[in-house]
């Protein structure tokens, strides 16, 4: 069952009246039962197993820092024990599961080939593909974490916890919502009027991304893909559409998933903040899967940070180079291991090319060289507040998140043919081919010209929304406080263009969420 | 009035936000519905379901297949006998659509006489009739409780493929909002609220003819159960008309009926009797209605404008000395009728005048059929085929472009038929080429309405034979030469079949 389905909007619509018939106390049980009943129709329901040890070694590990603190107070290590011990089950069913990019490659070449059998079985087997596995493992060690550093109260509902890791909005592609976020998921809820309004209005948001942006440029994008040899004017399409792609149908996917859950009255964390308009790589990560970098944030780089190793190492790079490039080598090296953790968590080694290594040493590069930016720009008077500066810098990111979004999509091999392809082509004029944009060549990848005219309407939307978003805080607010007739209009005109051009029905195949995968 | 202000000033948000949600739900309904009807195909088969939403003044309606619009004229029998009838048929009606085609018409009128084609009963299979179906689910009303029965009567009775979208069934705008073109289409639009109503009253007329042998015996006492969920259905219909007081008339129209067909009616009249329900074989009474199966038909089972009015004539009479039909003739409320008449008359006029043009053509084409078998060279034979009367098709072995016999290629160019009419396959009409397999290169040519009278063809060629199947013959041929198969293009009836070659001593020959 797809989240966007018909039958997923008619258990959700079920789901929500039932959620409100039954009592406040309760209502966390309607909840864990439809999370239940989405897993059996949406995953394979035997690999709801996986789920259960996870939730099972959280709440184990959780019982045990209880009992610690109540009876043995001088016994820390018994919690810390428990803590890695659970930290283990849930890393190792994670990485056998869902990290088989990074080990499946590895172990064919070092296995005799009499394993292979065993090992194609254990890799593609039926009980591989576990929904929601990467989200709801980096859930629940958070919870751990935050138990053992007293941040959170250990659950002592093993079906609580339960919910906290099975909640159904979420098992699709996040967010990946920190234990003390979710408390709501456990009070009771009266219906709202503008929850319900502002969850509908968020889904039809998200399916306007996701059914018409995002099946839209990704046709052109797939079709551009599968050709053998790409010239430039086609390479630097790819490169710059994909994230057009990925954004529409991740932040469409998230859009429907918090409107999923506002439905229930349950706020979950935002997970993209209008990333195409930051200046910086840093900024650029600050909007983009916000959730997943706040989680590595809390939970790797900071008590990293606190180790005695790396307060050691700081102050060795200090005393050698000065306070401040001290400062900024320590910082360098720290850096690289969270992203190496964001890397791998996608699971497959064009995600460390295309998201650990290459965004890094973006970063650290603007750290490095922010102060001779800086003098540069002075020295050229450039008016740094301007808004040409400003959508300078915004291109100028964008193109860099592009450049890592091809080895997400591509690989290794063939993200690096298309990056050549589209260099080369400022010096071999063999492959400056501008013609193609015109000659209605493109039209044979899906990019017809009503497919053009969709998609810069709807770019254009996604860019009004995202201005009203940075000025008014979300664009639903501001259209809350217009008149009803203006309201009305807005809403029935994009419901009307979801209807008209969404990808849907027979001969249809919404292509699966680019992040259900993890 | 102190106590009604509290409960206002305590209310009144709740209470306007419901309204206004209530009131916005209604704007989006409809404009949902509006959008799907926009969306949907315009034609006849969806102005004959949803005319009965607007005609009100009928008495009787004739569900059906084709059938129901091709054989009965409403106007003509409401000219002689003064009953307001109306044709409520679709193309390939699947059997579960009759019920629904009743149930439909009744929530917006309370009729309470239907004439039923059986054939849908007897013909029941439980493969897919998608056609058939959709005929009537993408035609009747989004929100009527009809269309949910026929739909989940149809999924449940029939083995659908699982890559089916049944969604789409329900919801047609899933299948049909890619179909952007409606956008600029002004019949499109005008029909956005699903209220188009067929011309005469729903009654088609058509000119073509397709000669068909007499029909040989089908008379039999052998009853054979009905297939699949055919039986189910038809007793279902049954119990609804008994429950609601209904008077059907199962009408079977003429057409060459076989005798398996008619172990299966027998059966449908047997369970129709029990219900004291009325079952008409007008097979039975082909020599009182003077049907002529050289001239009355256009289709193995679909009678023309000449057999319609035939059987109008047939059945009419029948309702009128079998059933107390009242005379609407001289009823005011009723004055819509004399108007539609009037319009229905030079039309019907038009068409009859149509089909003796096309009676004199074939009898022309018979004489100068007999003149071209008579040819003693076959150049002489090709001057006769190739008149306007006749279709010709033409066919050579080689499968890889041209016909790779130089041989070939010489009678080709003799009988004018290289250049731009190359490939191994060519369909010649009155137009010129119409139909060749020199572009696509493919061996076999299905070709879906040949000639006038609209036959389906389909021609292959290979290495060791070509086959022409049209809907009453297979002609198998030899592999050497170039065939060519002579066809009325006005009934359809092959005239000649000869295979021209080059002796070795260089002549060119045919057989």
């Amino acid at each position: 069952m797809s989240i966007i389905s018909f039958p997923f909007f008619c258990f959700l619509a079920v789901g929500v009246a039932l959620y409100y018939l039954t009592p406040g106390k309760f209502q966390w049980g309607t909840l864990l039962v439809l999370s239940l009943v989405f897993y059996a129709f949406s995953g394979i329901p035997q690999t709801f197993a996986y789920l259960l040890i996870s939730a099972a070694a959280a709440y184990g590990a959780g019982w045990v820092m209880m009992y610690q603190r109540a009876h043995k107070p001088d016994c820390k290590a018994l919690s810390t024990a428990a803590l890695w011990i659970a930290i283990g089950i849930n890393l190792v069913l994670w990485f056998f599961f869902k990290a088989k990019g990074l080990w499946a490659g590895p172990a064919a070449a070092l296995l005799d080939h009499v394993y292979i059998d065993k090992l194609n079985t254990a890799v593609y087997g039926q009980w591989i593909p576990a929904l929601g596995m990467g989200y709801y493992t980096l859930q629940v060690i958070g919870y751990m974490v935050d138990c053992y550093w007293e941040n959170a109260v250990p659950q002592k509902n093993p079906l609580k916890l339960l919910l906290f890791t099975a909640y159904f909005p979420q098992l699709t592609t996040g967010p990946i919502s920190q234990y003390n976020q979710l408390n709501s998921l456990y009070e009771g809820h009266r219906f709202s009027y503008r929850n319900a309004a502002f969850g509908c209005q968020r889904i039809l948001w998200g399916l306007l991304k996701k059914l018409i942006l995002a099946e839209c440029v990704g046709t052109v994008v797939s079709g551009l893909m599968e050709l053998e040899y790409l010239d430039g004017i086609k390479a630097w399409l790819v490169i710059l559409m994909y994230p057009i792609q990925m954004y529409a149908d991740f932040s469409g996917c998230m859009d429907i998933i918090l409107g999923a859950s506002e439905l229930f009255g349950i706020q979950l964390p935002e997970n993209f903040r209008n990333p195409f308009f930051s200046r910086t790589v840093q900024e650029f990560w600050l909007r983009w899967h916000i959730t997943l970098g706040a989680w590595v944030k809390s939970y790797v780089l900071y008590p990293l940070l606190k180790t005695g190793g790396m307060v050691r190492f700081g102050k060795a790079c200090k005393k050698r180079f000065g306070k401040q490039k001290g400062k900024l080598l320590a910082n360098t090296v720290a850096m690289m291991v969270p992203w190496l953790v964001m890397g791998i968590w996608h699971g497959g080694w064009q995600h460390i090319l295309g998201v650990s290594l290459w965004h890094w040493s973006m970063l650290m590069l603007g750290e490095w060289m922010a102060k001779p930016a800086q003098k540069l720009t002075q020295a050229l008077h450039i008016k740094t507040d301007s808004f040409s500066w400003h959508l300078f810098q915004s291109c100028r990111t964008y193109l860099i998140f592009a450049v890592g979004a091809v080895f997400f999509h591509a690989g290794v091999g063939r993200g690096l043919y298309v990056l050549g392809q589209a260099l080369r082509m400022f010096w071999d004029q063999t492959l400056f081919s501008p013609w193609t944009l015109f000659d209605g060549s493109l039209s044979d990848f899906g990019m017809t010209t009503s497919a053009l005219n969709l998609m810069i309407v709807m770019l254009g939307l996604i860019a009004i929304v995202g201005i009203l978003r940075e000025k008014y805080g979300y664009a639903r607010v501001w259209m809350e406080r217009q008149c009803v007739f203006f309201r009305w209009m807005v809403w029935v005109s994009l419901f009307l263009l979801l209807l008209i051009w969404g990808s849907y029905g027979p001969g249809y195949s919404a292509a699966q969420f680019i992040y259900q995968g993890f | 009035m102190e106590w009604i202000k509290n409960k206002w000033k305590k209310y009144n948000r709740p209470l306007l936000s419901f309204i206004s949600c209530v009131c916005f739900l209604v704007i989006l309904g409809n404009v949902f519905l509006q959008t799907t009807y926009l969306f949907r195909n315009v034609g006849q088969n969806r102005a004959r379901v949803n005319g009965i939403k607007v005609q009100k003044d009928i008495d009787v309606i004739y569900v059906g297949g084709s059938v129901s619009f091709g054989d009965w004229q409403p106007l003509k029998a409401w000219n002689d006998w003064g009953i307001a009838s109306y044709c409520m048929g679709s193309d390939g009606l699947a059997a579960e659509n009759t019920k629904a085609y009743i149930e439909y018409a009744r929530s917006f009128q309370d009729i309470r006489f239907f004439i039923i084609d059986p054939k849908p009963f007897q013909t029941y299979s439980s493969d897919e009739n998608e056609l058939g179906l959709r005929n009537g689910s993408d035609s009747m009303d989004l929100t009527n409780p009809a269309r949910y029965h026929m739909l989940m009567d149809y999924f449940s009775g029939r083995s659908v493929a699982e890559d089916t979208d049944v969604l789409s069934y329900y919801l047609d705008i899933a299948k049909y909002h890619t179909n952007l073109v409606q956008l600029s289409r002004p019949a499109a639009w005008l029909n956005r609220h699903n209220a188009d109503t067929p011309q005469y009253r729903g009654g088609e007329l058509v000119a073509r003819i397709y000669r068909m042998d007499e029909v040989p015996s089908y008379h039999t006492e052998v009853r054979k159960p009905l297939q699949g969920e055919g039986q189910r259905l038809l007793t279902e219909l049954l119990e609804y008309g008994k429950q609601e007081g209904l008077t059907f008339l199962f009408a079977l129209s003429p057409y060459r009926i076989t005798e398996e067909e008619q172990e299966r009616y027998n059966t449908i009249q047997d369970m129709v009797e029990s219900y004291g329900q009325v079952f008409l074989n007008s097979n039975d009474y082909l020599e009182e209605m003077g049907i002529d199966f050289t001239t009355d038909f256009f289709g193995p089972a679909h009678v023309n404008v000449s057999g319609a009015d035939k059987y109008t004539q047939f059945l009419g009479a029948y309702l009128k000395s079998n059933y107390s039909l009242p005379d609407r003739r001289e009823d005011p409320a009723f004055a819509k009728w004399r108007q539609d008449h009037e319009t229905f008359v030079p039309w019907k006029e038009e068409i009859l005048q149509t089909h003796e043009d096309y009676l004199e053509k074939i009898r022309q084409a018979e004489a100068l059929g007999s003149t071209m078998r008579a040819a003693e060279t076959p150049l002489e034979w090709y001057r006769y085929a190739s008149a306007d009367l006749f279709d010709l098709i033409v066919v050579s072995e080689d499968v890889s472009g041209e016909p790779a016999q130089v041989m070939d290629r010489q009678i080709l160019k003799k009988l004018g038929l290289t250049g731009p009419l190359s490939g191994q396959i060519r369909v010649l009409t009155d137009q010129g080429l119409e139909y060749s397999n020199a572009d696509t290169g493919e061996k076999t040519l299905f070709i879906e309405r040949l000639g006038v009278c609209g036959l389906s063809c389909t021609v292959s060629t290979g290495e060791t034979a070509c086959t022409v199947a049209l809907e009453k013959d297979v002609l198998e041929m030899g592999s050497q030469g170039i065939h060519i198969v002579v066809m009325d293009a006005y009934n359809g009836t092959v005239e000649d079949q000869r295979t021209i070659y080059i002796t070795p001593e260089g002549d060119m020959c045919f057989s």
